[in-house]
């Protein structure tokens, strides 16, 4: 496989596609289910699991995990649990939006927008989990480091990093207050 | 035809053409939706003279920002304490330093684009305006079309980015690909450099601040359902 950047370039090309399929109101739904995956798993998971794993390969095993199997339990465990839930937002009866949406060039405008920051959340985020534990993903030679001069840019602005955990929660808040009007 | 005759008979005729667009929105919406098109754009225009009203809106926005920021240092504490004295506005104004909300060498940017928000301000209030004088509308929206050309023709690149050099099928398909090339070029150069000032103002607080207004547009966007009686 080839650069980083490729892979998440086409997972963001198919949310944007989804998007459009889906239209925005249904798309706002997952997006909500995201911002609440984004702050457990930032607030949460990220800071508390590391200890919590120690804890049970000691007693399991009597030992805590290598560094490195850490880094490749912690990257699965977390990029399991959000495509998990990316899965459940879409599949089934869904979490959309009630009221009309608007027409024309202003609802292509609103769904591409919503396809896009659909697409930036979760293959950055997804990105987020293989920087921030050091490319477990490598090992299996599947995609290879270093990352390109493109990759390190877009790195810095992984969703994790550049939006405060807490912040996560009061996106979803407004959400769930729109979800609710009447 | 020689090539510089053929691409400012092009040059024409593109102009005219959208003068006569926007001669057509005018007999569409009559004559006070073009008025109030008029009154924006050119108060938009005088925003976007650094000389004129510009070094207003900027020393106003800085001002505010200053005040805020004044503030939040601890201002406020030393306002409802009574604490109010010359050390408490010197360790404040120390503190803040010389901030600006909109840094000196982005002050172009900044007017351009609070000039661009007022045009678009007013295209939106023009929308409940009553429709009255279609063909004084027809007038007044092929003046503002000649306004807008002038604010912004411009701004434009001297040479044409695309020619059309062969009427053949394939010379025309081949210019709507660098037309569309052209555009999406434009596009990304646009938003790199807009996400770069609001990057300087903002700084690690850029993406949330976009992500929360996105949002926010497009939730107000739903209509809430209408109930069944």
């Amino acid at each position: 496989m080839g650069p980083f950047e490729y892979l998440w370039l086409t997972v963001f090309i198919i949310f944007v596609f989804i998007a459009f399929v889906r239209k925005y109101p249904n798309e706002l739904g997952t997006m909500t289910l995201i911002f609440a995956a984004l702050f457990l798993i930032t607030y949460i998971g990220v800071p508390k699991l590391p200890a919590i794993l120690d804890k049970i390969f000691i007693k399991l095993l009597g030992a805590p995990p290598t560094p490195r199997q850490e880094e490749h339990l912690l990257a699965s465990i977390f990029s399991l649990t959000f495509i998990g839930i990316i899965f459940a937002s879409y599949a089934g009866q869904t979490f959309s939006f009630k009221g009309s949406p608007a027409s024309g060039f202003k609802g292509f405008l609103f769904t591409l927008l919503v396809g896009m920051i659909n697409g930036y959340l979760i293959a950055g985020t997804l990105w987020f989990f293989q920087d921030n534990y050091n490319y477990p993903i490598t090992d299996f030679h599947l995609l290879y480091l270093p990352l390109t001069p493109l990759g390190e840019t877009i790195a810095n602005y992984l969703p994790p990093y550049v939006v405060p955990p807490a912040f996560w929660a009061i996106l979803m808040t407004i959400m769930l207050l729109f979800r609710v009007r009447k | 035809m020689d090539p510089a005759t053929l691409a400012e008979l092009q040059a024409n005729i593109l102009f005219w053409i959208i003068i006569a667009l926007f001669a057509w929105q005018g007999y569409q919406r009559g004559l006070w939706s073009e008025l109030v098109k008029f009154g924006f754009i050119i108060v938009g225009f005088l925003v976007g003279q650094k000389d004129l009203l510009g070094k207003y809106l900027l020393q106003a926005v800085n001002g505010i920002w200053l005040s805020v920021q004044f503030l939040l240092h601890g201002g406020l504490k030393a306002i409802l304490t009574g604490n109010f004295n010359a050390d408490t506005l010197n360790r404040i104004f120390q503190e803040i330093g010389g901030i600006r909300l909109i840094p000196r060498d982005r002050t172009d940017i900044a007017l351009f684009l609070a000039m661009i928000f007022l045009i678009l301000v007013g295209y939106v209030v023009a929308k409940f305006a009553k429709r009255a004088s279609p063909g004084l509308g027809l007038v007044a929206g092929a003046f503002n079309g000649l306004l807008l050309s002038a604010i912004f023709i411009p701004i434009l690149p001297k040479t044409p980015p695309f020619q059309l050099e062969s009427l053949s099928l394939a010379g025309i398909l081949k210019q709507l690909f660098a037309l569309f090339k052209y555009l999406l070029q434009t596009a990304f150069h646009f938003l790199a450099w807009l996400f770069g000032f609001l990057n300087d103002i903002f700084g690690q607080w850029t993406i949330p601040i976009l992500l929360l207004a996105v949002i926010v547009i497009i939730l107000f966007s739903l209509n809430p359902a209408k109930k069944k009686s």
